[in-house]
């Protein structure tokens, strides 16, 4: 009964899921919007979301961006048989991964891969990982190390036998 | 309340039965889509490179379907380290895999190894390789890095994409295609002369006489589930002995072979999909693959004797493979036992004596090609009537697809119209027209003629950019009197669709002329060329002669979909 009452619906009649972040943070979405993270899906069809659902690896501000760019996404996943309303053109998505993607901070960019890992959003990880390999791309070990803030912690030696070991993929 | 228990990174397993609910099992395989079935794709397309599994921007299409890295993710429960702090050293070696995967360039991803000690083996666990080599002598480069890929084998290949810019050695391709014949569990791609444009190869293949390249011989893969080569002309032979035990689809293309080929149960006894896209020498192919589901054999150059016993096959495509006369002389004939096969797209010559069909009770879309309305060339008698026998052969299809030809210089010629006599009892026709800018009503009302009793009719106008402008009294506008037609009815069409309407005076006309002669239109869907600017007047333009019961609907392609 009570798990009933909690179980908001929007005007368009979807059911509603409460999604709370690590620092108590709640967003109310349509299941619709939700189930595109597959971990979410898969706890809406074991019915165990009635009372919001507690994502302590995911702070606020990632999830917000995880529960904008789900929005803006839902047309996708409503295609595939559930009804919503028209979703939005294949250009203005386009347009909206990219300027979401581009504007990240490393950091933030780093935290959003996580999310939607542990999500399991496949697009988002998708678009995200690439956005990384096109940071990559191009670049000296030493050049990544500067842009990712990554330590070398090998000796020269090391670093020295290890291009031997790779020769193939030093050599020009 | 759910509360879900964050993934700590010190690998210890606790948070894997949570976890792993949120695995999804990687999605299947792509269905392979050799042939469009509503026919947009059109059979103009035939030429045009054929989706190959060489296509970067597919792979990472792909990858973003779940076929390649969905075990990685069921790997990243060990490695997760919750929110972490905002490094790319906070995340998981899966996920990094991921990313690694995502530079395309496995040498790239090895490069990380000098990065720290933690990156040291990371592009190990990348589970496909994009490897280049440049010398066609040497491909060592291939063979090291499958080498040191294997040295802790933390993950299988699923996938393998090679690229020899140059013409690579039948020994050179052989030296690491037996290295990775074992290790490869997915997908296998090379592509050999990547340099050469396309279309140079295609002539290669069709030149006269063909530089010897020397043959590959392809090892066994017991493992993988799909195989493309494009050879750029190399020779290929199949292993004596050996079972390709997962291979679901095999894909060659510029390819050279030395006579026969048999592909059988013993061989592949899964092969699902098959395409041989431009390849010579290969005068027999005898398939008996009872779980083939379609095939697609196109530019097959010299093929005389085609035998398919395919108890499953339901797409065909077969162009472009006996059109030559020089072959036609010697063909043995072809036997085709497909009785499940529901498209048939056979875009080639054709004569009953020497192409046999079984039944085929299940056809539903039947493709032919090309009719010529006008013209003078030997090409344009020869294929008509070819074109001509193919559709006497089908008493009864759903759907008929034709392309039509006008030649871009017409001069005084005859119409041709006439090399078609009778069309199958169809529902719906689908005109492809490449016009060159020339009038095609006349073409169009000819066949109506002959299967007035359809639903549904699409007629597909130029694609390309603005050609060739007819000059007046031009032969395309033959017979002249096609405007005034009232000799023929069409009770049944409900409704007419075109495609690439650009908005001409003898497009309008031809919408009058079915809007008079087909009484019970219900519906006309126009969609607009990309250079037709005042295309959002055109709805007002034909609901003023259409009746008002008609729907109209008047919408522009997006730029994606044409070329021009």
């Amino acid at each position: 009964m009570a798990a009933a009452a909690a179980e908001a619906t929007t005007d368009g009649g979807g059911k509603m899921i409460i999604l709370i972040s690590a620092d108590g943070k709640r967003f109310e979405v349509t299941e619709a919007v939700a189930s595109q993270s597959q971990l979410i899906s898969n706890m809406i069809e074991d019915d165990c979301t009635e009372n919001g659902v507690r994502l302590p690896n995911v702070d606020g501000d990632i999830l917000t961006m995880v529960v904008d760019y789900c929005n803006m996404h839902a047309g996708d996943a409503a295609a595939a048989g559930d009804t919503m309303k028209a979703s939005s053109t294949e250009e203005e998505l386009k347009k909206f991964d990219a300027e979401l993607v581009q504007a990240l901070e490393n950091p933030v960019l780093f935290k959003l891969i996580l999310a939607a890992n542990f999500l399991n959003i496949k697009s988002l990880l998708d678009m995200t990982c690439q956005r990384v390999a096109d940071m990559m791309s191009g670049k000296t070990p030493e050049q990544m190390r500067e842009t990712f803030s990554i330590e070398n912690d090998f000796t020269p030696e090391e670093e020295a036998a290890i291009r031997q070991e790779n020769a193939w993929a030093f050599d020009d | 309340m759910a509360v879900l228990v964050p993934i700590d990174g010190d690998g210890d397993g606790e948070g894997e039965g949570g976890r792993a609910k949120a695995v999804t099992d990687p999605a299947p395989a792509p269905a392979p889509a050799p042939m469009d079935m509503d026919g947009d794709r059109g059979a103009l397309d035939v030429l045009a490179p054929a989706p190959m599994a060489m296509d970067l921007d597919r792979d990472r299409g792909r990858d973003r379907d779940g076929y390649g890295d969905g075990e990685a993710l069921v790997a990243s429960t060990r490695n997760g380290r919750g929110r972490g702090r905002g490094h790319l050293n906070d995340l998981p070696e899966d996920i990094l895999a991921v990313i690694l995967r995502r530079l395309l360039d496995t040498r790239a991803a090895a490069r990380t190894s000098l990065l720290s000690r933690r990156w040291r083996h990371v592009w190990k666990w990348v589970s496909g390789l994009f490897l280049h080599h440049y010398q066609p002598h040497d491909s060592s480069i291939v063979r090291a890095a499958l080498a040191a890929h294997a040295v802790h084998a933390v993950t299988n290949i699923n996938k393998l994409y090679v690229v020899c810019l140059r013409s690579a050695t039948p020994d050179a391709a052989a030296s690491w295609i037996r290295v990775a014949a074992p290790l490869i569990s997915g997908e296998l791609a090379f592509c050999n002369r990547a340099s050469v444009p396309f279309h140079m190869l295609f002539d290669e293949v069709f030149s006269d006489p063909i530089e010897e390249r020397g043959a590959l011989e392809l090892p066994c893969f017991t493992r993988a589930t799909k195989i493309a080569l494009r050879l750029g002309c190399l020779g290929l032979s199949l292993p004596p002995s050996g079972v390709f035990a997962a291979l679901r689809e095999l894909r060659l293309s510029f390819v050279r072979f030395h006579g026969e080929l048999t592909l059988d149960d013993t061989v592949m006894p899964f092969l699902e999909g098959l395409e041989i896209y431009s390849a010579r020498g290969l005068a027999s192919l005898t398939l008996r693959l009872k779980h083939l589901n379609w095939m697609n054999l196109s530019a097959v150059r010299g093929l005389l004797r085609l035998n398919a016993v395919v108890p499953r096959l339901k797409f065909l495509t077969v162009s472009c493979c006996f059109r030559s006369s020089t072959w036609l002389v010697a063909m043995a004939g072809v036997c085709i036992v497909a009785e499940e096969l529901q498209v048939l797209k056979w875009l080639d010559w054709y004569c009953p004596r020497l192409i046999k069909f079984s039944q085929m009770p299940r056809l539903y879309v039947l493709s032919v090609s090309p009719f010529y309305p006008y013209g003078r060339h030997r090409q344009h008698t020869k294929f008509n009537p070819s074109c001509d026998r193919l559709l006497k052969t089908f008493s009864r299809i759903r759907c008929l697809e034709m392309l039509v030809f006008i030649e871009p210089h017409l001069g005084g010629v005859n119409p041709l119209m006439e090399g078609i006599t009778r069309l199958p009892d169809i529902r719906f026709l689908h005109l492809q027209f490449s016009a060159h800018g020339h009038v095609y009503g006349a073409s169009v009302l000819y066949m109506l003629t002959m299967c007035t009793g359809i639903s549904n009719l699409k007629i597909g106008g130029d694609r390309y950019k603005d050609q060739d402008v007819c000059p007046p009294n031009c032969s395309c506008d033959q017979p002249p009197n096609w405007r005034d037609n009232k000799d023929i009815s069409m009770r049944s069409l409900r409704e007419v669709q075109m495609l690439n309407f650009r908005g001409k005076e003898h497009e309008l006309d031809l919408l009058r002329v079915l809007v008079r002669v087909a009484t019970g239109i219900r519906r006309i869907r126009i969609t607009c060329h990309r250079s037709f600017a005042a295309w959002e007047r055109l709805s007002a333009v034909i609901r003023s002669f259409a009746r008002p019961e008609t729907s109209v609907e008047v919408s522009q392609a997006p730029p994606s979909l044409q070329r021009q």
